[in-house]
């Protein structure tokens, strides 16, 4: 099985602070070199391309991945492996090559989190469209699996 | 739409790089072969919409997130 190395916590002295309006958060500071780009945006918001990683809380495993350019535009998301520690395994080679640099830690995998109170399950990851990170380069994207293993809700359930 | 009709092993090339061939017909399936750039990502329609319509669904977050506390594992008892 891949693992992802601990790096959503890396804490490396870093030089210029931004200040990010969120509607959530309110304004949050994030070091300029924390930024992570996505040339192409998330798949239906290709408009948007800066976003910042921030804790949800102290020792939550979610994060959210917060606009840089727009308060309200916001997501949870979550190591996927957390939820469904064998993703990455049983993938056809095609999928793989989606997730090059994972083992060595240069690229981490997030999964977005929807949460839906009034559904069963009300917290569920979208493992068909995972968010893959390449740390050296602070660019992202949303990939597509072509497998049909995983779904867009995928149930996460919490203890 | 630009229709094209194409036989069986016979392809269409779309601008200088990508090639869609017809490997296979069987009943009402069609297996498609697709030749494109690494940097241009093929997707099966419906699954694209249904990434376009869980993003946005994804960005839609309750004000109430208790649901979030906690951490991922089997329910107790299960």
């Amino acid at each position: 099985m891949m693992s992802q190395r601990n790096a959503l916590n890396s804490n490396e002295p870093s030089a210029q602070l931004l200040e990010i309006q969120t509607s959530r958060f309110g304004v949050v500071h994030v070091e300029a070199d924390k930024l992570i780009h996505f040339p192409e945006g998330l798949l239906g918001l290709p408009d948007h391309h800066d976003y910042c990683l921030l804790p949800h809380q102290p020792g939550s495993p979610f994060f959210w991945l917060q606009s840089v350019t727009v308060p309200y535009l916001s997501f949870v998301v979550i190591d996927p492996l957390l939820g469904e520690p064998n993703y990455f395994d049983h993938l056809p080679d095609a999928d793989r090559q989606l997730f090059e640099g994972v083992e060595d830690g240069n690229v981490i995998v997030l999964a977005l989190v929807t949460v839906k109170p009034e559904k069963d399950p009300p917290l569920t990851m979208n493992l068909v469209g995972p968010v893959v990170v390449d740390q050296r380069t602070r660019t992202a994207r949303q990939v597509v699996l072509t497998s049909t293993r995983y779904s867009c809700r995928h149930p996460l359930v919490l203890k | 739409m630009l229709v094209i009709t194409r036989k069986m092993d016979e392809s269409i090339t779309i601008g200088g790089d990508i090639r869609v061939a017809v490997l296979g017909i069987k009943g009402n399936t069609v297996k498609l072969g697709i030749d494109a750039p690494r940097q241009t990502p093929v997707y099966r329609t419906e699954v694209y919409q249904n990434i376009i319509a869980e993003n946005l669904r994804a960005a839609e977050l309750p004000q109430d997130l208790s649901f979030l506390d906690g951490h991922p594992g089997k329910k107790e008892g299960a």
